[in-house]
């Protein structure tokens, strides 16, 4: 197909656009990878870090050395995979379910789990159900208050609904019920969506730090966010308890290669979902 | 932009008939239950896990109306009605609290919410696919940093004193540009901190959306003749249109939600009358302090106008042909 | 409508039984724990008691290192056998504690010994009017380290409304509280002695700044915006308050507590700071700057003042020394009085307390455990670590591993039991023979010269705990634009003149002098 200058004018404006935008948002990250490889004392000199004079892998050999933090990246990889699977099941079952107009009560169904995106009791009473549930100290503490949420129902209810029916209906004919045209149709034809969702879910079950630290009272369960938090807000007790040594606060260089170390890993994740946001999903199966 | 050729390019959108209720209602429910057995049954997991987990705990809003004790807990505690909420109202700074939570959250909704959807779809639009994957993945990195980070960094940048922005206007002898004490810029700066460090995460959702748009729209289009902006405008823009309004709705019920963290990091006593937020107000007087029934009635008033704007939202949504949340 | 009723009504109890199912897989051992109390030792305290089944004792505490001590390290294990005890310990992350705290006495359940932050807050206070923690003062003087290890003041101060104790108190020192500390090696490039007013203090920063063309003294408020952080040293040497962190700044003289903010030296330390800033010796950042990016610049050789507790000097030393190879540890002098001022710490932090659900024989056993752990043989364990792990014997002296020592996170159990030493702020075994002896004598100086202490702590209003933090807020944003230049000295007067006639100004006051009457009459 020829391009018309239209065309090739707006490719190259959207190319330099995005190529600003990409830059721009790189920088945070750039300095965190930057300052986690620089040695302490030249981070101390400088005001601005853009590219050290003397790279020292001391931070990570130190984190990487410590039983707790890898420890705790096992856990979190736990979490995050456990997680989502079953987070997936259920928003997705529900969702899908809301989405079909045939449903009698759906409405109603859909005011109830709106309800519950404003309104939040409180920590209180969740930990009070957490514990007559017997899950503390349970991975099952963190899983399952997040299995689902208003927001990633109601969202992914409009992304069923805007599946074509005929599909669904000729599977109807052939005799597949609800359940099977939901696994075996609905499913492989959001796969975009289902990424996107996993997404989500994947990383609110990696960044969990609050509820960790609340609900999982053995301190070898919790996962590598509990462990960055501690190291990234150390603020000082202003005790000083031994005579025998100082407690010093994490360096600056130490804290960034811990930010690395526990954000590498779910960043992974993105280039192999990244596929399913390809254009054109859809296209396959509908004239197949 | 003619509205005619739209609905040609649109997905298909067609409403089922609804069920017919004339004639023996009761029976007519009683088919369609047995009918759709299997999807009551699908759905199930999904609302007891509502039910259990967001509404059995919902008896701990009654704490706003009481003076909590914890020891005695929440049935024997002494009930005061609304003497939080009046406490709260009457609170001299309580329309300065509002009208700084109002006034950053319709900043984030005009200039921050449709920077993901403009985004996503630019980003649809770059034809190789080597660069576009490489750009999705850098947009959605600063998502995964703290606030405490993306807030190191803004002072970094722009201190009064040595900040980088700084610096360099000294070199070019230029005057000092006063960022972080100024209140006049405080708004602004959260919210162009917030596109930082959200713009890119928030174009996955749309870009999932885009991916399923059929392609053979975009084929006809470009029969049709519909250049570049027009498939834009009347593919690419309607196929997601679903996607926006649900999240601009929901969006729109958070509109007492300042982002706690962020305000807290940025704030300090040179533009606290323009930086002091429900949240931020909440932390001082009600969380740091213990005090779980006051930091539960505001929660609640937030809650409930969250709600009515969502309702009202929804109403208006449907009112021009959308479908809504619910 | 009704039929979708009845569906929740089934399926919520459906639920229930799925779910109990499910958590039952989860090991749940309270309710073995419980089942252990009672069989322990309620014996006289001095008795040893080795031959007893070890009792079991849940604690919560937090944990300050940067990684929490492995259940079941060396360290516990030694501490277990010498307390003979059985600890399962709770390490909740410092930066969270306090919610975790909140969370955990409304929910009640309570571990057998849990560390109290705030022995003041409104829930502990709440709690102990409730009966829900043991009020030890009729036990501990049975114990003979709970007396001569923990001061006579941390008890008092400590006491709550009805006069009872309801935690041991953690001992702290009471010297050497953070304070002024000034780059002698610059003060002698410019030929100035250290500072004692205010005045030379100015002087010694404009020139150190014209030397050196730094910002002596970048400052920094406190993160929570409720005072002026470093600066408000400088406020406390105006007008001889030492700042307390939950009612703000209060003067006792005459027996009267005043609130600093209607002294007339308040308004002249503000102008005093506006004079600092406008003659950029503290940072213009000031206002927004946060206290880690202040000491960093200290490190990286670029300030000349900081507030800080003279024993860290090493975490400072350590960098400057990187980049200023003659910097001496001498040259990080803390100063001994500014205006005659130097602030005193409360001598303790936070309490262990025990809740009512643990039978009155474990709680003794439980005294009897922190008595035995305060002993030096056992406390030792938590110091140095293991021999030849943590430290080795170098020609008779212990040296610590402290990359080994921070790793295995052997100092979170001081945030258990701790035995205070008094000088423990200001000086380290492992500083210069001379830097600990001036560390030290400073130390001495301060304590004669009368340094002063936060006369509210322990001290009860329920007006300034639902008020004070609002009024601390405003007059700190008040402070910020004086100093900034944004709002003029005068808007300090008409506040303060404001804050004269309101009357719950007025009854915070009255509340605190009342609650101070009573406990100075009680003594």
């Amino acid at each position: 197909m020829k391009l018309s200058t239209g065309d090739r004018v707006f490719n190259w404006i959207n190319i330099v656009l995005l190529g600003i935008v990409a830059l721009i948002t790189f920088f945070p990250f750039y300095y965190v990878i930057v300052v986690s490889f620089t040695d302490p004392t030249e981070y101390l000199r400088k005001a601005l870090i853009v590219f050290p004079e003397k790279w020292s892998l001391a931070s990570y050999e130190y984190l990487l050395s410590t039983p707790f933090f890898v420890k705790s990246l096992g856990s979190s990889a736990y979490l995050a995979i456990v997680g989502t699977l079953c987070s997936l099941a259920i928003s997705s079952s529900l969702a899908y379910c809301l989405s079909r107009r045939r449903m009698r009560g759906r409405k109603a169904i859909m005011l109830f789990v709106l309800v519950t995106i404003l309104f939040s009791p409180g920590i209180i009473p969740n930990y009070m159900l957490i514990r007559e549930l017997h899950l503390i100290n349970s991975y099952w503490a963190i899983i399952m208050p997040a299995l689902s949420s208003g927001w990633n129902v109601l969202l992914l209810k409009g992304f069923f609904d805007s599946l074509p029916t005929e599909l669904e209906e000729a599977a109807a004919i052939d005799g597949c019920n609800d359940i099977s045209i939901w696994l075996r149709i609905i499913l492989p034809l959001s796969l975009p969506a289902l990424a996107a969702f996993g997404l989500f879910f994947a990383v609110g079950y990696w960044n969990t730090f609050f509820n960790a630290m609340l609900y999982l009272t053995d301190s070898s369960k919790w996962p590598v966010q509990v462990i960055l938090q501690n190291i990234l807000i150390n603020a000082s007790t202003g005790d000083l308890l031994s005579t025998a040594y100082t407690e010093k606060p994490p360096t600056e260089t130490l804290k960034m290669a811990a930010v690395i170390i526990a954000t590498v890993p779910i960043l992974l994740v993105y280039p192999f979902l990244q596929k399913h946001f390809a254009k054109g999903a859809l296209v396959g199966s509908v004239k197949g | 932009m003619s509205p005619e050729p739209m609905d040609a390019y649109t997905a298909p959108v067609q409403p089922r008939p609804a069920p017919d209720q004339s004639s023996r209602p009761n029976r007519r429910l009683r088919s369609d239950l047995k009918r759709d057995r299997w999807l009551y049954l699908l759905a199930l997991p999904g609302i007891l896990f509502f039910i259990v987990f967001k509404y059995f705990p919902m008896y701990g809003l009654v704490i706003a109306f009481e003076n909590y004790s914890p020891f005695k807990g929440i049935i024997r505690s002494e009930w005061v009605g609304f003497a939080h909420f009046e406490r709260f109202f009457s609170n001299p700074d309580f329309l300065l609290l509002l009208r700084n939570t109002m006034a950053i959250n319709f900043m984030k909704l005009f200039l921050f919410f449709p920077l993901p959807i403009l985004l996503a779809i630019l980003l649809n639009e770059l034809r190789s696919d080597k660069y576009k994957k490489l750009i999705q993945t850098v947009v959605y990195l600063p998502h995964f940093l703290s606030w405490v980070l993306i807030c190191g960094l803004t002072y970094l940048l722009f201190a009064t004193g040595d900040g980088f922005v700084n610096k360099v206007l000294a070199e070019l002898g230029a005057d000092k540009w006063v960022v972080l004490t100024n209140p006049k810029l405080f708004w602004i700066m959260i919210t162009s901190q917030s596109i930082w460090k959200e713009a890119g995460w928030g174009t996955i959702i749309f870009l999932a959306a885009i991916a399923g748009v059929n392609t053979q729209l975009y084929e006809a289009a470009t029969i049709d003749g519909a250049g570049r902006l027009r498939r834009m405008w009347h593919v690419t823009l309607p196929a997601i249109r679903t996607v926006i309004v649900i999240l601009l709705i929901l969006r729109i019920g958070e509109i007492m939600d300042v982002g706690f963290e962020q305000v807290f990091l940025m704030s300090n006593g040179a533009v606290s009358e323009v930086a002091d937020v429900f949240d931020t107000y909440v932390y001082r007087v009600g969380v740091q302090q213990g005090q779980f029934s006051f930091t539960a009635a505001v929660g609640l008033f937030k809650s409930i106008v969250g709600l009515t704007l969502v309702l009202l939202s929804n109403w208006l949504a449907k009112r021009f042909g959308e479908e809504g949340v619910y | 409508m009704k039929k979708q009723l009845t569906i929740a009504i089934a399926s919520v109890a459906m639920l229930a039984s799925l779910l109990t199912a499910c958590g039952g897989n989860n090991d749940n051992n309270k309710a073995a724990e419980s089942a252990g109390t009672t069989t322990n030792t309620g014996s006289a305290p001095a008795s040893g008691a080795a031959s007893a089944k070890p009792l079991k004792v849940s604690v919560m505490t937090q944990q300050t290192a940067p990684m929490p001590p492995a259940a079941d390290n060396e360290i516990e294990k030694l501490i277990e056998k010498a307390t003979n005890t059985e600890l399962d310990v709770q390490w909740i992350p410092q930066n969270t504690y306090g919610d975790k705290l909140n969370i955990t006495l409304a929910a009640g359940d309570l571990p057998d010994l849990i560390f109290i932050n705030d022995p003041f807050s409104s829930v502990f206070r709440g709690l102990v009017d409730q009966g829900a923690f043991w009020d030890l003062s009729p036990y501990y003087k049975d114990y003979p380290n709970l007396t001569s290890g923990i001061s006579e003041t941390a008890w008092e101060l400590t006491k709550q409304a009805d006069g009872g104790n309801y935690g041991i108190p953690r001992p702290r020192p009471s010297e050497g509280a953070a304070f002024l500390n000034i780059r002698k090696d610059w003060l002698d490039e410019v030929g100035l002695a250290v500072p004692t007013t205010t005045d030379e203090l100015y002087a010694a920063l404009k020139a150190i700044k014209d030397k050196k063309g730094i910002t002596p003294f970048p400052a920094g408020v406190d993160a929570s915006g409720l005072n002026l952080g470093y600066l408000a040293t400088i406020e406390s040497a105006f007008t001889s308050a030492t700042w307390s962190p939950s009612y703000g700044g209060w003067k006792l003289a005459d027996g009267k507590l005043t609130n600093t903010a209607f002294l007339p030296e308040e308004r002249s330390a503000i102008e005093y700071l506006k004079k600092l800033f406008d003659e950029k010796l503290i940072s213009e950042d000031f206002a927004s700057i946060k206290t880690d990016a202040v000491n960093n610049l200290f490190k990286a050789d670029k300030s000349a003042l900081i507030v800080e507790k003279a024993g860290n000097m090493r975490n400072y030393f350590d960098e400057i020394v990187k980049l200023d190879t003659d910097f001496k540890e001498t040259d990080f002098y803390p100063m001994t009085t500014l205006n005659g001022f130097s602030p005193r710490d409360p001598g303790f932090n936070g309490l262990i307390s025990i809740p009512k659900s643990v039978s009155e024989e474990k709680m003794k056993g439980i005294l009897k455990m922190v008595d035995t752990w305060m002993n030096d043989d056992v406390f030792q364990y938590q110091q140095w670590g293991i021999e030849g792990v943590h430290y080795t014997v170098q020609d008779g002296k212990k040296v610590l591993d402290t990359e080994k020592a921070n790793q295995d996170g052997i100092s979170n159990y001081n945030q258990i039991v701790y035995v205070s030493d008094p000088y423990a702020s200001s000086s380290k075994d492992f500083f210069e023979p001379d830097t600990q002896t001036l560390y030290k004598q400073i130390q001495d100086e301060r304590e004669k010269a009368g340094s002063v202490p936060d006369y509210t702590v322990g001290l009860n209003s329920p007006t300034a705990n639902q008020n004070m933090t609002e009024i601390n807020k405003s007059m700190t944003d008040l402070k910020i634009k004086i100093i900034l230049g944004s709002a003029p000295i005068t808007a300090w007067d008409d506040y303060v003149n404001k804050l004269k006639s309101d009357a719950t100004m007025t009854k915070i006051t009255e509340e605190l002098n009342d609650a101070y009457q009573k406990r100075t009459g009680a003594n």
